[in-house]
């Protein structure tokens, strides 16, 4: 499989504290990447060091095959990014940003790009106003232009619905997705599972500067069974071969727990109709990536405990 | 770095510079010394005894003389505040984890603001010369005598060295800023330390070898190059404790200059960009 990012070891430590520890991560080419731990987990310190803003103490870090601390110049055509609260020249237009910002990166930015920009991510009619005057939404939305310019194939989303209304976070999200259709390999820190769940195809979980777990989002969440809402649970139960007492296994309450795939249900239909028990829902069983998330900083809080 | 990307990256500046306060009220403040001239000439219609200064300041090159001595009490601290400004700002505001990660050398953005902070800080230096020009020649209407009254006797060579020293002068004051922006990462702590920096060095003119102190042989080769300057020769050398030819300043200076520059590339090539 080819890798747009690739960590190994990778580490970065503020006097005796550790703020990254050890991280090796395998970002696929073409991903939604969401990069998830609760504050201070060592996300944007994680995104500085890709970015070549920050040097690290120790491991190695490749963007597109790019070594980021030895090869910086090579980066810069490579990858856009917002990190954090993006910044602005406040006593200049959304436009004149984007100019002043290409400019500073050693590149022309047409008027024709910079409108195609602003209208991308929704400020085509708020270019010719000062930043000072924008919303933090606005800022977030033009931070994205700022990164979108000049196409790179790797984009670092540093909580970008931060601040936005659930309508701007729905076009971000929408605008997220496009951007992976467009074949780009987007890495998007956050903290909001829920949101990130419906974008990203692959996840890391990172605590205390350490990776919790990685892997596709599919894999992650796969089905653990199917849930079934029944006229009569014990008779289901009886009929089915299941323990009596199956929340502890993580049924719903009301709700009888099978194991097997999806592949599975007709046949269990099959069985529970014919002994004359009523079947009013089916549904698979899946992790959520907030049950996840839980999971995986809980069992290190566990481990640190003991 | 090529020639092109430092071009772009010089224009950028230009392009952030338009509307910015900071640089409107350090040209406000040099302008306050160039009207000078209109409200003497004023003055001395009224008071017969301040006719002799008023004439002297609204004439020419007596205005300029005299509006960049008293300019000079405040450019130190003006060039040092825009230069700052143009680093230590994008520290402050945030804005150089914007536009770092696309550049692709950094030695070449700090050169392309280097070069922007001259031509800024000269260019409203002489912006204030040129309005204190017209204010004289309004002011010499006003006294009723001739704006220029006996030939000027500056050859193209005495141009020449006036406009080196201020180049060498502010080049020198600009990169001290811009060294310590970069050290304290931040635009106060840039134009603040600057200032004091270019005392501090001052000062090392007491220190056993003071006389190669970069900013006293910056005095000396102003008491050589610039006309009416009120630093003289003979003054300028007795703080330096000898004889110091202006060659020797200006290869010192350059030599410090050189130093400070190399110190500024390096330290912001290889610090990270913030601690938080």
């Amino acid at each position: 499989m080819d890798y747009a990012i690739r960590t190994e070891g990778l580490t970065k430590t503020y006097g005796p504290r550790a703020a990254v520890k050890d991280l090796s991560l395998e970002v696929p080419v073409g991903s939604v990447f969401g990069f998830l731990g609760p504050n201070g987990a060592g996300k944007t310190t994680t995104i500085r060091m890709l970015l070549g803003l920050v040097r690290p103490t120790s491991g190695t870090a490749t963007v597109m095959g790019v070594d980021v601390s030895r090869q910086r110049s090579k980066l810069s055509s490579l990858v856009g990014a917002i990190v954090e609260v993006p910044a602005f020249y406040m006593h200049l237009s959304g436009a004149e940003n984007l100019r002043a910002m290409a400019l500073s990166a050693g590149r022309e930015l047409p008027r024709a790009e910079s409108d195609r920009l602003l209208e991308q991510v929704g400020l085509s009619h708020d270019g010719k106003r000062a930043v000072k005057q924008y919303s933090l939404g606005m800022k977030q939305r033009l931070g994205l232009a700022v990164a979108l310019m000049g196409d790179p194939p790797v984009l670092f989303l540093d909580e970008p619905t931060n601040g936005l209304d659930p309508d701007g976070a729905r076009e971000i999200r929408e605008l997220i997705v496009s951007l992976r259709q467009a074949g780009r390999t987007l890495f998007v820190s956050s903290h909001l599972l829920q949101e990130v769940e419906r974008f990203c195809t692959d996840v890391a979980i990172v605590q205390n500067g350490e990776l919790r777990i990685q892997g596709p989002v599919e894999t992650l969440l796969a089905s653990r069974g199917i849930e079934l809402r029944v006229s009569s649970m014990d008779r289901a139960r009886a009929i089915l071969n299941l323990p009596a007492a199956q929340e502890a296994q993580g049924a719903g309450p009301g709700w009888v727990l099978t194991e097997g795939a999806d592949s599975a249900v007709p046949a269990t239909l099959r069985k529970l109709l014919q002994a004359d028990v009523d079947v009013f829902e089916v549904r698979p069983k899946r992790s959520s990536l907030e049950q996840l998330f839980f999971e995986a900083t809980a069992a290190a809080q566990g481990g640190l405990r003991q | 770095m090529t020639p092109i990307t430092l071009l772009r990256q010089f224009r950028a500046e230009f392009v952030k510079a338009r509307g910015r306060g900071l640089y409107h009220g350090a040209l406000g403040v040099l302008l306050v010394f160039a009207i000078l001239p209109l409200p003497a000439a004023l003055a001395a219609t009224f008071d017969k005894n301040l006719v002799s200064w008023a004439s002297d300041l609204a004439s020419f090159p007596g205005c300029l003389w005299n509006t960049t001595r008293l300019a000079h009490m405040v450019l130190p601290l003006l060039v040092a505040i825009v230069a700052a400004g143009c680093v230590g700002g994008e520290y402050s505001s945030g804005t150089w984890k914007m536009t770092l990660p696309r550049t692709a050398t950094r030695a070449s953005a700090l050169l392309a603001k280097f070069l922007a902070s001259l031509v800024l800080t000269l260019g409203g230096l002489a912006f204030a010369l040129v309005f204190t020009v017209a204010m004289g020649a309004v002011g010499s209407v006003l006294l009723g005598q001739p704006f220029v009254p006996e030939p000027v006797g500056l050859g193209a060579g005495d141009v020449g060295r006036i406009l080196a020293y201020f180049v060498l002068d502010f080049a020198f004051l600009i990169i001290l800023a811009m060294f310590a922006a970069v050290l304290t990462r931040s635009l106060i702590g840039g134009a603040m330390l600057g200032y004091a920096a270019q005392h501090l060095l001052r000062m090392l003119t007491f220190l056993p070898g003071g006389w190669l102190s970069p900013m006293t042989n910056l005095d000396n080769l102003r008491a050589h190059w610039v006309p009416m300057s009120h630093f003289r020769v003979q003054d300028v050398q007795s703080a330096l404790g000898r004889a110091v030819s202006w060659q020797t300043s200006l290869a010192t200076v350059l030599f410090f200059f050189a130093a400070f520059g190399l110190l500024s590339a390096w330290l912001f090539e290889k610090r990270d960009l913030a601690s938080e």
